[in-house]
């Protein structure tokens, strides 16, 4: 499991997807949301939306595309020295993590 | 191509109820990209100069480019087209939301919706196909309603819904298509079209793989756009949407104010981006793909729309509905607004109308006993509120104004045509081209009558500022003059128009989203790269550019084959001879000729009949009657 932990910022996601299209790119060379380890949910009456991660972002090493692509700077890699800094702050979560079967 | 298509197009016939899934024919990818360009040329091939808008023949086309659902920036956008029946002509627009991403997903490049239903029907769209349902429990239920209610009945929340509201079933001729809700495309009456077919809305969810020819080069293609349009526009957008605009029209004295009768506005802090941030805003979204987040969510915290919530504001909420009306309680307009989406109104021409009818009511050519009891001074919040309604549901005074300006004028008679501000059938917009005289040439050569967006000629604050989306020296370059950038000089303001419209032909055609297309970043040298990469195609900027050339001149033949002669390519008189009587363009008109005749020039269109020359019809490889060649 990697060492760090990606974590994002509360009310700052647009639901854009841009992160979901850079990991399918990474990963499989296709834009698409099944081959993408991160995932955003929308509530579809209220248009505010938040990044979840599939588990297996946190063995897979990646050049990080997700945070690049982020214009409003969501997304931010943090190592464990820090995360109770962040916490604190009550502006920053961590990214929940689900799993669900993927081709590997 | 081996990527960006997924080479599937849906023909489907309402009349006998099939579908039928072919592929796409790579002279068309190569010739006309998707989108706007299949648009033009399906309805070319398909339905007869002859045929009118609610003819079953008409057909109606959702359609995605090579690069929409990918990582393209803006890439989301859906392109809706049809023979439109406030115009008569063709009309095509972009939309964003999701639909665009998830047909793709879906396994979808387009729709093409030929006949009538018998009843009201829906088409469902997943990755496992195409399925013709019935939608009478949705028929008269508006836009939100059908949207929610659909994704209710198959519980199914990441449905994406285009439908109509109430307007488009009961025919209004200004009507629009709506996507997600609030997003919308179809100007000239699109959603009378879908309504006249019987076919209330349009959900699909898909969430397959659309394939990348050579995903490294286009992850980096696509970075290069990306980067320049977060140092350019993000922060704009993140703070003002694209609201924020409105006072660039004010201050050069451009904003359609109670109808074009002045061009600021006097009540501008009432309804301008400061106001709304302040008192309205509570959060921001963005359409997928894009990272430039105009999209905003707003709550009404008291008053009489106490606890309203709504999405998506827009410089034309302002102007329109607010300038344009002499409107400026922005409770009303944010309602007025969000009940136009609701109804599936298009929320220019709607406007447009209601102004045009308080102007004809000042001037005393309508009365109270015409408006069925309601006094149509400027800014009356409730009256405009109520028009809308009864112009949706066809009743009362809505009977008339559902029809848009040029039927009401030409019904009213007494000098109302003196107020009636429309090019080729189709409303213009809120920025008034005595001000700002590109856009008045855009007006009178855009192919679908008076919008904005063919030329999107937004330059002529750009050159020394820091509004336009384009820079100087690339417009010094496209127009070959560096007079381009004054605002009230004509010299190079057709070659830009003609080189801006094509610019947006093929950027309506790839799937990217006007903030793009309008913009330095789609330059045909800006989008090669990306495009190549994504499709495997071998585009040059000429040959990209070539397209976008291809389409205006098809649009164009369509448009005289259908009675347009280049008598019609001209503005309102108020814009032409009528001097703004105050503010930073006080005693200005539009000098339209000299624009025209330049644009005439540079396009090879003739000035007697209009058609484009031989050479140039050879050159983008058409010939007179439209068909493709060599």
């Amino acid at each position: 499991m990697k060492e760090n932990v990606l974590f994002y910022q509360l009310n700052r996601c647009t639901g854009c997807q841009l992160c979901v299209m850079a990991c399918s790119l990474n990963r499989k060379g296709v834009c698409g949301e099944n081959e993408s380890l991160i995932q955003i949910l929308t509530h579809p009456l209220l248009g505010t939306s938040q990044p979840m991660i599939e588990q297996n972002c946190m063995w897979e090493d990646c050049d990080q595309r997700c945070i690049e692509v982020c214009a409003p700077g969501v997304l931010v890699m943090v190592k464990q020295k820090d995360w109770g800094k962040l916490l604190k702050t009550n502006k920053w979560n961590p990214v929940p993590v689900f799993s669900k079967e993927i081709q590997q | 191509m081996s990527g960006g298509y997924i080479n599937k197009v849906a023909w489907i016939d309402l009349t006998s109820n099939k579908v039928n899934i072919l592929p796409i024919d790579n002279a068309l990818k190569e010739r006309y990209l998707g989108g706007r360009g299949f648009i033009t040329r399906w309805l070319m091939d398909m339905v007869p100069a002859n045929n009118s808008a609610f003819d079953p023949e008409n057909i109606l086309i959702f359609a995605t480019g090579p690069l929409t659902g990918t990582n393209a920036p803006t890439s989301s956008r859906i392109e809706i087209g049809a023979i439109a029946p406030e115009t008569g002509i063709i009309s095509s627009g972009s939309a964003g939301g999701n639909f665009g991403t998830k047909l793709k997903r879906a396994g979808l490049d387009a729709l093409v919706i030929q006949g009538r239903s018998e009843k009201p029907v829906y088409l469902y769209i997943t990755n496992t196909g195409i399925e013709i349902r019935d939608a009478a429990r949705y028929w008269g239920k508006d836009v939100y309603e059908t949207d929610i209610s659909i994704k209710n009945d198959n519980r199914e929340s990441r449905l994406s819904v285009a439908c109509i509201g109430q307007a488009g079933e009961n025919g209004v001729l200004i009507t629009t298509i709506m996507v997600d809700r609030v997003r919308a495309a179809g100007r000239g009456g699109l959603g009378a079209v879908m309504g006249n077919k019987n076919l209330k809305a349009v959900a699909v969810f898909g969430n397959g793989n659309i394939p990348i020819h050579a995903p490294n080069p286009f992850w980096i293609a696509c970075e290069v756009i990306r980067k320049k349009a977060v140092e350019q526009f993000y922060k704009k957008r993140w703070d003002n949407g694209t609201y924020g605009n409105l006072i660039r029209y004010q201050g050069v004295g451009a904003l359609t104010s109670y109808n074009s009768r002045a061009t600021t506005f006097d009540h501008i802090d009432k309804i301008c981006a400061d106001h709304y941030n302040k008192n309205y805003r509570i959060g921001r979204r963005a359409c997928m793909n894009c990272p430039m987040s105009c999209w905003t969510i707003y709550s009404i915290q008291s008053g009489d729309y106490k606890g309203f919530f709504g999405e998506q504001i827009t410089a034309t909420t302002f102007k329109e509905t607010g300038a344009r009306c002499g409107l400026y309680e922005m409770d009303a307009i944010l309602k007025a607004h969000s009940d136009m989406n609701r109804f599936g109104l298009d929320t220019i021409s709607t406007p447009s109308v209601i102004a045009f009818a308080m102007e004809c009511y000042e001037e005393g050519i309508i009365t109270r006993q015409d408006t069925g009891g309601l006094e149509l001074t400027w800014g009356n919040g409730r009256a405009v509120i109520s028009l809308i309604e009864q112009i949706a549901n066809n009743t009362g005074f809505g009977i008339q104004l559902g029809r848009g300006v040029r039927i009401c004028a030409q019904e009213w008679g007494n000098q109302a045509v003196k107020y009636a501000l429309h090019v080729k059938g189709l409303e213009t917009v809120g920025t008034d081209p005595r001000g700002q005289p590109s856009w008045g040439l855009g007006y009178a050569t855009s192919s679908r009558g008076a919008c904005h967006m063919r030329a999107y000629a937004n330059y002529e604050s750009g050159i020394g500022g820091v509004h336009g989306a384009m820079q100087d020296e690339t417009m010094i370059h496209i127009s070959g003059t560096t007079e381009i950038g004054e605002r009230f000089s004509t010299t190079g303001k057709g070659k830009a128009g003609v080189f801006l419209e094509d610019m947006n032909a093929f950027g309506d055609s790839l799937g990217i989203c006007k903030l793009m297309s309008r913009a330095e970043l789609g330059l045909p040298e800006s989008l090669v790269d990306v495009l190549n990469s994504a499709t495997g195609s071998q585009y040059d900027p000429d040959s990209l550019y070539r397209v976008g050339e291809r389409i205006s001149n098809l649009e164009r033949i369509s448009n005289l084959q259908r009675g347009i002669t280049p008598a019609d390519d001209t503005l309102p008189e108020r814009y032409l001879s009528e001097p703004i009587p105050e503010g930073p363009a006080k005693g200005k008109v539009c000098d339209l000729e000299p624009m025209l005749k330049e644009y005439y020039e540079i396009r090879d269109w003739s000035w007697e009949d209009g058609y484009p020359s031989p050479e140039k019809l050879k050159e983008v490889k058409l010939d007179r009657v439209g068909n493709d060649i060599g």
